[in-house]
Protein backbone atom coordinates (compact mmCIF):
# COMPACT_ATOMS: atom_id res chain seq x y z
CA UNK A 1 0.00 0.00 0.00
CA UNK A 2 2.88 2.49 1.35
CA UNK A 3 4.40 1.59 -2.36
CA UNK A 4 1.58 2.09 -4.29
CA UNK A 5 1.02 5.75 -2.57
CA UNK A 6 4.61 6.85 -2.98
CA UNK A 7 4.30 5.92 -6.77
CA UNK A 8 0.84 7.84 -7.00
CA UNK A 9 2.04 10.88 -4.79
CA UNK A 10 5.14 11.05 -7.73
CA UNK A 11 2.49 10.71 -11.00
CA UNK A 12 0.58 13.54 -9.58
CA UNK A 13 3.72 15.56 -8.70
CA UNK A 14 5.77 15.05 -11.67
CA UNK A 15 2.34 16.68 -13.47
CA UNK A 16 2.46 19.85 -10.69
CA UNK A 17 5.59 20.19 -11.51
CA UNK A 18 5.81 20.12 -15.17
CA UNK A 19 4.40 23.32 -15.80
CA UNK A 20 7.28 24.90 -13.82
CA UNK A 21 10.24 26.18 -15.14
CA UNK A 22 13.12 24.86 -13.05
CA UNK A 23 16.47 26.30 -14.53
CA UNK A 24 19.51 23.83 -14.68
CA UNK A 25 17.67 20.79 -13.10
CA UNK A 26 15.70 19.17 -15.93
CA UNK A 27 12.66 17.63 -16.89
CA UNK A 28 11.16 15.32 -14.02
CA UNK A 29 10.40 11.42 -14.42
CA UNK A 30 9.36 11.24 -10.65
CA UNK A 31 7.02 8.33 -11.94
CA UNK A 32 9.45 6.35 -13.50
CA UNK A 33 12.23 7.11 -10.42
CA UNK A 34 9.17 6.16 -8.11
CA UNK A 35 8.59 2.94 -9.81
CA UNK A 36 12.37 1.90 -9.84
CA UNK A 37 13.00 2.27 -5.80
CA UNK A 38 9.61 0.37 -5.80
CA UNK A 39 11.76 -2.62 -6.86
CA UNK A 40 13.56 -2.96 -3.64
CA UNK A 41 10.21 -3.53 -1.81
CA UNK A 42 8.47 -5.97 -3.91
CA UNK A 43 8.89 -9.63 -3.29
CA UNK A 44 7.26 -10.88 -6.42
CA UNK A 45 9.20 -9.83 -10.00
CA UNK A 46 6.56 -10.78 -11.48
CA UNK A 47 4.22 -8.94 -9.74
CA UNK A 48 6.54 -5.73 -10.35
CA UNK A 49 6.63 -5.80 -13.84
CA UNK A 50 2.37 -6.05 -14.18
CA UNK A 51 2.60 -2.79 -11.53
CA UNK A 52 5.14 -1.28 -13.88
CA UNK A 53 3.11 -1.70 -16.86
CA UNK A 54 -0.10 -0.81 -15.20
CA UNK A 55 1.35 2.37 -13.94
CA UNK A 56 2.71 3.35 -17.24
CA UNK A 57 -0.68 2.43 -18.92
CA UNK A 58 -1.86 5.16 -16.75
CA UNK A 59 0.63 7.29 -17.26
CA UNK A 60 -0.12 6.93 -21.13
CA UNK A 61 -3.85 7.57 -20.85
CA UNK A 62 -3.47 10.26 -18.42
CA UNK A 63 -0.54 12.51 -19.40
CA UNK A 64 0.46 11.18 -23.41
CA UNK A 65 -2.27 9.63 -25.37
CA UNK A 66 0.01 7.24 -26.10
CA UNK A 67 -1.48 4.06 -25.62
CA UNK A 68 1.17 1.19 -24.42
CA UNK A 69 4.28 3.07 -25.28
CA UNK A 70 5.52 3.92 -21.49
CA UNK A 71 3.32 0.83 -20.64
CA UNK A 72 6.40 -1.13 -22.53
CA UNK A 73 8.94 1.67 -21.88
CA UNK A 74 8.49 1.22 -17.95
CA UNK A 75 8.10 -2.21 -18.17
CA UNK A 76 11.32 -2.60 -19.76
CA UNK A 77 12.98 -0.14 -17.52
CA UNK A 78 11.67 -1.87 -14.69
CA UNK A 79 13.17 -5.03 -16.21
CA UNK A 80 16.40 -3.70 -16.69
CA UNK A 81 16.54 -1.72 -13.30
CA UNK A 82 16.24 -5.45 -11.92
CA UNK A 83 19.13 -6.87 -13.88
CA UNK A 84 21.05 -4.11 -12.73
CA UNK A 85 20.69 -3.89 -9.27
CA UNK A 86 21.98 -7.50 -9.24
CA UNK A 87 24.90 -6.56 -9.81
CA UNK A 88 25.42 -3.96 -7.80
CA UNK A 89 25.44 -3.48 -4.17
CA UNK A 90 22.54 -2.67 -1.85
CA UNK A 91 24.11 0.98 -0.74
CA UNK A 92 22.52 4.59 -1.77
CA UNK A 93 25.08 5.27 -4.09
CA UNK A 94 24.35 1.61 -5.54
CA UNK A 95 21.19 2.73 -6.21
CA UNK A 96 22.02 6.46 -8.20
CA UNK A 97 24.35 4.53 -10.13
CA UNK A 98 21.53 2.30 -10.97
CA UNK A 99 19.56 4.89 -11.48
CA UNK A 100 21.73 6.90 -13.67
CA UNK A 101 22.13 3.74 -16.13
CA UNK A 102 18.31 3.12 -15.96
CA UNK A 103 17.63 6.50 -17.11
CA UNK A 104 20.10 6.60 -19.37
CA UNK A 105 18.37 3.16 -20.78
CA UNK A 106 14.81 4.43 -21.06
CA UNK A 107 15.61 7.72 -22.68
CA UNK A 108 17.51 6.17 -25.61
CA UNK A 109 14.84 3.45 -25.70
CA UNK A 110 11.79 6.17 -25.73
CA UNK A 111 13.80 8.10 -28.78
CA UNK A 112 14.33 4.77 -30.59
CA UNK A 113 11.37 3.83 -30.73
CA UNK A 114 9.72 6.99 -31.49
CA UNK A 115 12.35 7.02 -34.31
CA UNK A 116 11.58 3.18 -35.45
CA UNK A 117 7.51 4.47 -35.70
CA UNK A 118 8.19 7.36 -37.69
CA UNK A 119 7.11 9.83 -34.76
CA UNK A 120 10.02 12.05 -34.57
CA UNK A 121 13.35 12.34 -37.14
CA UNK A 122 16.95 11.95 -35.94
CA UNK A 123 18.22 14.89 -34.17
CA UNK A 124 21.73 14.50 -31.99
CA UNK A 125 20.87 18.02 -30.24
CA UNK A 126 17.70 17.28 -29.09
CA UNK A 127 18.95 13.92 -27.97
CA UNK A 128 21.64 14.89 -26.31
CA UNK A 129 19.65 17.81 -24.71
CA UNK A 130 16.81 16.03 -23.57
CA UNK A 131 19.43 13.04 -22.28
CA UNK A 132 21.54 15.14 -20.19
CA UNK A 133 18.81 17.22 -18.86
CA UNK A 134 17.19 13.63 -17.23
CA UNK A 135 19.51 13.19 -14.39
CA UNK A 136 19.84 16.09 -11.90
CA UNK A 137 16.82 16.66 -10.89
CA UNK A 138 15.47 13.00 -11.10
CA UNK A 139 18.40 12.12 -9.12
CA UNK A 140 18.14 14.41 -6.69
CA UNK A 141 14.53 13.10 -6.42
CA UNK A 142 15.83 9.42 -6.12
CA UNK A 143 18.10 10.40 -3.27
CA UNK A 144 15.08 12.14 -1.19
CA UNK A 145 12.47 9.13 -1.72
CA UNK A 146 15.44 6.64 -0.69
CA UNK A 147 16.39 8.55 2.32
CA UNK A 148 12.56 9.19 2.99
CA UNK A 149 11.52 5.02 2.68
CA UNK A 150 15.20 3.79 3.37
CA UNK A 151 15.26 0.40 2.29
CA UNK A 152 15.50 -1.71 5.36
CA UNK A 153 14.57 -4.61 3.97
CA UNK A 154 16.23 -6.40 1.10
CA UNK A 155 14.06 -8.21 -0.38
CA UNK A 156 15.47 -9.28 -4.01
CA UNK A 157 16.19 -12.83 -4.38
CA UNK A 158 19.83 -12.43 -5.90
CA UNK B 1 19.93 -33.07 -28.57
CA UNK B 2 22.43 -30.37 -29.45
CA UNK B 3 21.12 -29.65 -32.60
CA UNK B 4 17.52 -29.67 -31.29
CA UNK B 5 18.01 -27.12 -29.04
CA UNK B 6 19.56 -24.66 -31.52
CA UNK B 7 16.32 -25.44 -33.36
CA UNK B 8 14.73 -24.07 -30.27
CA UNK B 9 16.77 -21.12 -29.86
CA UNK B 10 16.04 -20.03 -33.28
CA UNK B 11 12.23 -20.62 -32.88
CA UNK B 12 12.75 -18.37 -29.75
CA UNK B 13 14.41 -15.69 -31.94
CA UNK B 14 11.87 -15.60 -34.90
CA UNK B 15 9.12 -15.08 -32.00
CA UNK B 16 10.49 -12.46 -30.25
CA UNK B 17 11.36 -10.71 -33.21
CA UNK B 18 7.32 -10.75 -34.03
CA UNK B 19 6.52 -10.23 -30.71
CA UNK B 20 8.68 -6.55 -31.05
CA UNK B 21 7.29 -6.32 -35.22
CA UNK B 22 4.12 -6.79 -33.89
CA UNK B 23 4.68 -4.34 -31.17
CA UNK B 24 6.12 -1.40 -33.46
CA UNK B 25 3.11 -1.70 -35.18
CA UNK B 26 1.42 -1.05 -32.49
CA UNK B 27 3.07 1.71 -31.30
CA UNK B 28 2.58 3.52 -34.87
CA UNK B 29 -0.74 3.12 -34.36
CA UNK B 30 -1.18 4.37 -30.98
CA UNK B 31 2.05 6.95 -30.92
CA UNK B 32 0.01 9.40 -32.79
CA UNK B 33 -1.10 12.89 -32.89
CA UNK B 34 -4.26 12.25 -34.84
CA UNK B 35 -5.44 9.38 -33.34
CA UNK B 36 -8.33 10.19 -31.58
CA UNK B 37 -8.25 8.75 -27.51
CA UNK B 38 -11.61 6.65 -27.15
CA UNK B 39 -13.99 7.01 -24.89
CA UNK B 40 -13.09 5.07 -21.93
CA UNK B 41 -9.60 6.71 -22.25
CA UNK B 42 -11.58 10.11 -22.29
CA UNK B 43 -13.23 9.36 -19.15
CA UNK B 44 -10.43 7.91 -17.57
CA UNK B 45 -8.29 10.96 -18.37
CA UNK B 46 -10.59 13.47 -17.66
CA UNK B 47 -11.11 11.57 -14.04
CA UNK B 48 -7.62 11.63 -13.49
CA UNK B 49 -7.00 15.14 -14.63
CA UNK B 50 -9.99 16.34 -12.03
CA UNK B 51 -7.66 14.53 -9.40
CA UNK B 52 -4.65 16.01 -10.49
CA UNK B 53 -6.32 19.94 -10.33
CA UNK B 54 -7.22 18.94 -6.51
CA UNK B 55 -3.75 17.76 -5.86
CA UNK B 56 -1.79 20.53 -7.31
CA UNK B 57 -3.94 23.63 -6.41
CA UNK B 58 -2.22 24.61 -2.94
CA UNK B 59 0.97 24.29 -4.93
CA UNK B 60 -0.91 26.39 -8.02
CA UNK B 61 -2.03 28.86 -5.09
CA UNK B 62 0.92 29.57 -3.66
CA UNK B 63 3.11 29.95 -6.86
CA UNK B 64 0.10 31.44 -7.86
CA UNK B 65 0.73 34.22 -5.04
CA UNK B 66 4.29 35.29 -5.81
CA UNK B 67 3.34 35.86 -9.06
CA UNK B 68 0.65 38.02 -8.58
CA UNK B 69 3.12 39.47 -6.83
CA UNK B 70 5.31 39.90 -9.44
CA UNK B 71 2.88 40.72 -11.94
CA UNK B 72 1.62 43.33 -9.36
CA UNK B 73 5.24 45.57 -9.61
CA UNK B 74 4.99 45.12 -13.31
CA UNK B 75 1.73 46.38 -14.46
CA UNK B 76 3.02 49.47 -11.75
CA UNK B 77 5.76 50.13 -13.89
CA UNK B 78 3.47 49.46 -17.29
CA UNK B 79 1.08 52.27 -15.79
CA UNK B 80 3.64 54.91 -15.11
CA UNK B 81 4.57 54.02 -18.66
CA UNK B 82 1.09 53.86 -19.83
CA UNK B 83 0.35 57.18 -18.41
CA UNK B 84 2.66 59.46 -20.19
CA UNK B 85 1.74 57.69 -23.18
CA UNK B 86 -2.30 58.30 -22.74
CA UNK B 87 -2.13 61.17 -25.33
CA UNK B 88 -1.77 58.59 -27.90
CA UNK B 89 -4.81 56.98 -27.16
CA UNK B 90 -7.44 58.86 -28.32
CA UNK B 91 -6.27 59.27 -31.69
CA UNK B 92 -5.74 55.47 -31.85
CA UNK B 93 -9.10 54.34 -30.65
CA UNK B 94 -10.87 56.97 -32.99
CA UNK B 95 -8.35 55.56 -36.03
CA UNK B 96 -9.97 52.25 -34.81
CA UNK B 97 -13.29 52.62 -34.96
CA UNK B 98 -12.72 54.30 -38.55
CA UNK B 99 -10.83 51.22 -39.66
CA UNK B 100 -14.03 49.18 -37.96
CA UNK B 101 -16.13 50.90 -40.20
CA UNK B 102 -14.07 50.93 -42.97
CA UNK B 103 -13.69 46.65 -42.73
CA UNK B 104 -17.04 46.10 -42.74
CA UNK B 105 -18.34 48.01 -45.60
CA UNK B 106 -15.74 46.06 -47.42
CA UNK B 107 -16.93 42.99 -46.15
CA UNK B 108 -20.64 44.07 -47.52
CA UNK B 109 -19.29 44.89 -50.62
CA UNK B 110 -17.33 41.86 -51.47
CA UNK B 111 -20.12 39.45 -49.44
CA UNK B 112 -17.58 38.05 -47.46
CA UNK B 113 -19.49 36.18 -44.23
CA UNK B 114 -15.60 36.13 -42.58
CA UNK B 115 -12.54 37.24 -42.54
CA UNK B 116 -9.50 35.31 -42.01
CA UNK B 117 -9.07 37.50 -37.89
CA UNK B 118 -12.28 36.21 -37.31
CA UNK B 119 -12.64 33.93 -34.30
CA UNK B 120 -13.86 33.77 -30.59
CA UNK B 121 -12.03 33.36 -27.46
CA UNK B 122 -11.91 30.94 -24.93
CA UNK B 123 -9.65 31.03 -21.86
CA UNK B 124 -8.27 27.98 -20.66
CA UNK B 125 -5.54 27.32 -18.01
CA UNK B 126 -2.98 24.30 -17.76
CA UNK B 127 -3.22 21.51 -16.10
CA UNK B 128 0.16 19.70 -16.84
CA UNK B 129 2.57 19.58 -19.37
CA UNK B 130 3.59 16.54 -21.09
CA UNK B 131 6.30 15.59 -19.23
CA UNK B 132 8.25 13.47 -20.98
CA UNK B 133 10.04 16.00 -23.77
CA UNK B 134 9.55 14.51 -27.14
CA UNK B 135 6.26 15.60 -27.40
CA UNK B 136 5.67 18.81 -26.52
CA UNK B 137 1.93 19.35 -25.38
CA UNK B 138 0.10 20.72 -23.03
CA UNK B 139 -3.12 19.42 -21.44
CA UNK B 140 -5.65 22.50 -20.43
CA UNK B 141 -9.05 22.21 -18.84
CA UNK B 142 -11.17 22.72 -21.55
CA UNK B 143 -12.90 20.24 -23.61
CA UNK B 144 -15.70 19.17 -26.00
CA UNK B 145 -18.52 20.69 -23.54
CA UNK B 146 -16.70 23.94 -23.62
CA UNK B 147 -16.83 23.63 -27.47
CA UNK B 148 -13.47 22.90 -28.18
CA UNK B 149 -12.43 20.78 -31.41
CA UNK B 150 -9.55 19.71 -32.72
CA UNK B 151 -7.11 21.67 -35.16
CA UNK B 152 -7.99 24.88 -33.50
CA UNK B 153 -5.49 27.88 -32.61
CA UNK B 154 -4.20 28.26 -29.21
CA UNK B 155 -2.57 31.50 -27.73
CA UNK B 156 -1.49 33.82 -25.02
CA UNK B 157 -1.18 37.41 -24.79
CA UNK B 158 2.35 37.16 -25.99
CA UNK B 159 1.40 35.26 -29.38
CA UNK B 160 0.43 31.79 -30.64
CA UNK B 161 1.64 28.31 -29.02
CA UNK B 162 0.07 25.35 -31.12
CA UNK B 163 -3.01 23.90 -31.95
CA UNK B 164 -5.44 21.40 -29.97
CA UNK B 165 -5.17 18.29 -31.23
CA UNK B 166 -7.24 15.93 -29.03
CA UNK B 167 -10.14 16.83 -27.06
CA UNK B 168 -12.25 14.80 -23.89
CA UNK B 169 -15.25 16.39 -22.18
CA UNK B 170 -13.34 18.52 -19.98
CA UNK B 171 -9.76 18.76 -21.50
CA UNK B 172 -7.95 18.93 -24.57
CA UNK B 173 -4.32 18.61 -25.51
CA UNK B 174 -2.49 21.44 -27.14
CA UNK B 175 0.48 20.56 -29.31
CA UNK B 176 3.11 22.96 -29.18
CA UNK B 177 4.82 25.18 -32.11
CA UNK B 178 8.53 23.98 -30.64
CA UNK B 179 7.62 20.11 -31.98
CA UNK B 180 7.13 21.55 -35.61
CA UNK B 181 8.84 19.14 -37.98
CA UNK B 182 9.62 18.97 -41.45
CA UNK B 183 6.03 17.65 -42.31
CA UNK B 184 3.88 19.95 -40.91
CA UNK B 185 4.67 23.96 -42.20
CA UNK B 186 2.31 26.60 -41.21
CA UNK B 187 1.99 29.49 -43.41
CA UNK B 188 3.71 32.96 -42.38
CA UNK B 189 4.45 36.06 -43.30
CA UNK B 190 6.59 39.08 -41.99
CA UNK B 191 6.33 42.64 -41.71
CA UNK B 192 8.63 44.75 -44.06
CA UNK B 193 9.17 48.01 -44.58
CA UNK B 194 8.07 47.42 -48.39
CA UNK B 195 5.24 44.95 -47.31
CA UNK B 196 5.03 41.22 -46.46
CA UNK B 197 6.89 38.65 -47.34
CA UNK B 198 5.79 35.32 -47.32
CA UNK B 199 6.76 31.60 -46.47
CA UNK B 200 6.47 28.63 -44.92
CA UNK B 201 7.42 28.28 -41.07
CA UNK B 202 8.82 24.14 -41.76
CA UNK B 203 10.74 23.34 -38.38
CA UNK B 204 11.39 24.33 -34.88
CA UNK B 205 15.35 24.38 -34.07
CA UNK B 206 15.01 22.84 -30.63
CA UNK B 207 18.62 23.54 -30.12
CA UNK B 208 18.87 27.66 -30.81
CA UNK B 209 15.36 28.01 -29.25
CA UNK B 210 13.98 29.36 -32.71
CA UNK B 211 11.68 28.75 -35.53
CA UNK B 212 12.84 28.13 -39.03
CA UNK B 213 11.60 29.74 -42.43
CA UNK B 214 13.21 28.18 -45.34
CA UNK B 215 13.05 29.13 -49.06
CA UNK B 216 12.37 32.67 -49.29
CA UNK B 217 13.11 33.92 -52.58
CA UNK B 218 11.79 37.67 -52.52
CA UNK B 219 14.34 40.31 -52.80
CA UNK B 220 12.78 42.33 -49.64
CA UNK B 221 14.75 43.51 -47.21
CA UNK B 222 14.30 41.85 -44.24
CA UNK B 223 15.88 42.89 -40.64
CA UNK B 224 16.45 41.26 -37.30
CA UNK B 225 13.38 42.23 -35.25
CA UNK B 226 10.69 42.45 -37.61
CA UNK B 227 7.55 40.53 -36.54
CA UNK B 228 6.45 37.36 -38.63
CA UNK B 229 2.28 36.83 -38.15
CA UNK B 230 0.04 33.83 -39.74
CA UNK B 231 -1.47 34.76 -42.51
CA UNK B 232 -5.09 32.77 -41.90
CA UNK B 233 -4.06 30.23 -45.52
CA UNK B 234 -4.79 26.84 -44.64
CA UNK B 235 -7.79 27.26 -42.21
CA UNK B 236 -6.13 26.38 -38.94
CA UNK B 237 -4.75 29.70 -37.60
CA UNK B 238 -6.59 32.97 -38.11
CA UNK B 239 -4.57 35.71 -39.73
CA UNK B 240 -2.37 38.51 -37.97
CA UNK B 241 -1.29 36.33 -34.44
CA UNK B 242 2.50 37.15 -33.71
CA UNK B 243 4.64 34.12 -33.69
CA UNK B 244 7.82 36.22 -32.75
CA UNK B 245 10.55 38.34 -34.40
CA UNK B 246 13.76 38.37 -36.58
CA UNK B 247 16.53 37.15 -35.17
CA UNK B 248 18.96 36.41 -37.59
CA UNK B 249 18.94 35.60 -41.96
CA UNK B 250 20.90 33.38 -43.87
CA UNK B 251 21.66 33.02 -47.52
CA UNK B 252 22.11 29.17 -49.11
CA UNK B 253 24.93 28.14 -50.99
CA UNK B 254 23.73 29.25 -54.48
CA UNK B 255 22.54 33.09 -52.92
CA UNK B 256 18.61 32.02 -54.20
CA UNK B 257 16.79 31.46 -51.35
CA UNK B 258 17.07 33.02 -47.60
CA UNK B 259 16.20 30.97 -44.61
CA UNK B 260 14.50 33.14 -41.40
CA UNK B 261 15.56 32.45 -37.82
CA UNK B 262 12.60 33.54 -35.58
CA UNK B 263 13.20 34.02 -32.21
CA UNK B 264 9.29 33.07 -30.60
CA UNK B 265 7.31 35.90 -28.51
CA UNK B 266 6.40 33.40 -26.17
CA UNK B 267 8.10 31.85 -23.35
CA UNK B 268 7.30 28.11 -23.89
CA UNK B 269 8.71 27.35 -20.68
CA UNK B 270 6.59 28.89 -19.00
CA UNK B 271 2.97 28.55 -20.06
CA UNK B 272 0.23 29.05 -17.23
CA UNK B 273 -2.63 30.28 -19.00
CA UNK B 274 -3.76 30.59 -22.85
CA UNK B 275 -6.74 31.49 -24.96
CA UNK B 276 -8.18 29.06 -27.65
CA UNK B 277 -9.61 30.79 -30.60
CA UNK B 278 -12.75 28.96 -31.54
CA UNK B 279 -13.29 28.91 -34.81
Amino acid sequence: MKLILIVIVSFFLEATFSIYEIPFLGYSLFTLVAILLCRYYWEQEKQYYIFCFCIGLLYDVAWTNTLLFHSCLFLATGFCFQKLILIFSERWYSFILTLILSLFFYRVLSYGVLILVGYKNWNWTLFLQVFFSSFLLNIIYGWILYGIIKPHKYVLNK
Amino acid sequence: MKKRRKIESRYYIIIILFVILFLLGLLMYFVNDRRHPSKIEQVLQDSILFIQKIVSSPIHFITGKFDENQEKNKIYRDYKTLEQNSEQIESILAKNKELESELEELKSLLELNQTLVESDFLNATVVTRNMDTWYQTLIIDKGQKNGVKPNMAVVTPKGIIGEVIHTSNFNSTVKLFTSVEEDHKISVKIETENGYVYGLLSQYDQSRGVYVIEGIAENKEIKEGMHVITTGLGNTFPAGILLGSVKKVTKDHFDLARTVFVEPSVDFDSIRYVTILKK
